[in-house]
């Protein structure tokens, strides 16, 4: 098993804060590895995958493996249950190709898909692991290596404010927020009435903003 | 409407809705703490919408396909495929599927000898017949009708129509069988590459 944070430390980095690009935008190239592609170009590696070209999956995978990662950590607060967790759902994709019948764009599938692995992953480490070791492994979480100085300030300080939350708030949070999805859609893919999405959406923005200013007041 | 501390902490907590935005503005300015709660939501959200883009550990696609190709030696993402590749030979797929051999040697040899087919059938109509007379001595109205069910079978629209009936069955039990026997053609063979390999 690999050590707390080691993957943290050794081969992956969080970028400058930025308003993170969503699995939608990945389909329309925001973060497309070949400009000309998008949606349409997720589609034409959708049918060679089902085809059973296994070049072409490996191709999707390049093009959402990064926000796949940056979900499912949002949601596990764990690089190695998140790199877990989002290698998971790539496989379950795979395997549920035959069956994917292009009514949503596969980033969308693959986003529900991601979301659900991690929270499983997420539910399954909050019984296992101890509150000192979650606090280790946020401490170790990935260095900002550019980027305003404050916006560093703030990412760093949620990253911990979101330990305290449950995993089902903060798939909530998560999905709501930086994925900027309607609490309609978060209800479907968390599989939970859309009064418990706005009640966990409540609960942790009261929460947060409580602890947010008693760390704003220490700090200050 | 004037607003209390609590009412427009309940505000936060729905997401500060726009079309309270007045009303809140109006206490907060005139209540330090709840001025102060406001000016943490924003923030908060602002830092929530820029939580840091993440780029995948190195070596992760390479991961996620060698998982890929064990997934799909045990479950199949297709049968007989390994990571989307067949690996089973068509002839050794054809020789290892019954659910092909089988029905097209029945089609071959329906095709070849149907007269010999079809005179074996009505020979045996009599038989049948003289079968359902002493099972009516003996066995009462379900043996007639059995009987005759099975004498009616010497009509040929009645044989074309279970035929017929019968022909999606076939092709469902078919594809299962198929799907199945190329699978388990499949394993050994993924089995002995890995140990080649």
């Amino acid at each position: 098993m690999k050590p707390a944070g080691a993957l943290a430390r050794s081969n992956w980095r969080m970028d400058e804060p930025a308003k993170p690009p969503t699995f939608a935008d990945a389909g329309r190239g925001a973060r497309d590895p070949a400009p000309d592609g998008g949606a349409r170009a997720d589609a034409d590696l959708v049918e060679r995958a089902r085809g059973g070209e296994h070049d072409a999956f490996r191709a999707l995978v390049d093009r959402h493996r990064d926000h796949a990662f940056g979900l499912a950590l949002q949601i596990t607060r764990s690089p190695e249950e998140a790199e877990d967790a989002a290698q998971e759902a790539f496989v379950r994709a795979w395997l549920a190709l035959p069956a994917f019948r292009g009514e949503a764009s596969f980033g969308t599938w693959l986003h529900r898909i991601v979301v659900r692995r991690a929270l499983d992953h997420a539910v399954a480490r909050r019984a296992r692991v101890s509150r000192e070791r979650e606090i280790e492994t946020a401490e170790s979480l990935p260095v900002p290596m550019a980027g305003a100085e404050r916006d560093l300030v703030l990412a760093r300080r949620l990253g911990r404010l979101m330990e305290d939350l449950s995993p089902r708030q903060r798939a909530v949070v998560t999905l709501f927020y930086r994925e900027d999805r309607p609490v309609q859609e978060i209800a479907a893919v968390l599989a939970m009435p859309e009064n418990t999405v706005k009640t966990h959406l409540r609960r942790a923005r009261a929460a947060l903003r409580e602890a947010w200013m008693r760390e704003t007041g220490a700090a200050g | 409407m004037s607003w209390t501390c609590a009412d427009l902490r309940r505000w936060l907590d729905d997401g500060r809705p726009r079309e309270n935005d007045v009303t809140a503005g109006t206490h907060a300015s005139g209540c330090p703490s709840c001025r102060a709660a406001l000016a943490a939501a924003r923030s908060l959200e602002e830092a929530l919408v820029l939580s840091p883009a993440t780029r995948a550990p190195t070596g992760f696609t390479d991961a996620v396909m060698r998982r890929v190709a064990a997934a799909g030696a045990e479950r199949g993402a297709g049968a007989g495929r390994v990571g989307g590749e067949r690996v089973v030979p068509w002839w050794a797929r054809l020789a290892a599927e019954p659910a092909v051999v089988v029905p097209c040697a029945i089609a071959l040899l329906l095709a070849w000898r149907w007269s010999t087919v079809w005179g074996l059938a009505t020979r045996l109509s009599p038989r049948v017949t003289a079968w359902a007379e002493v099972s009516e001595r003996w066995g009462g109205r379900a043996a007639v009708e059995v009987g005759g069910a099975l004498h009616a079978l010497n009509d040929p629209a009645v044989a074309l129509g279970l035929v017929l009936a019968a022909c999606p069955l076939v092709v469902w039990a078919s594809w299962h069988l198929a799907r199945w026997s190329e699978q388990a053609l499949a394993r050994p063979l993924v089995r002995a590459g890995r140990e080649r390999g």
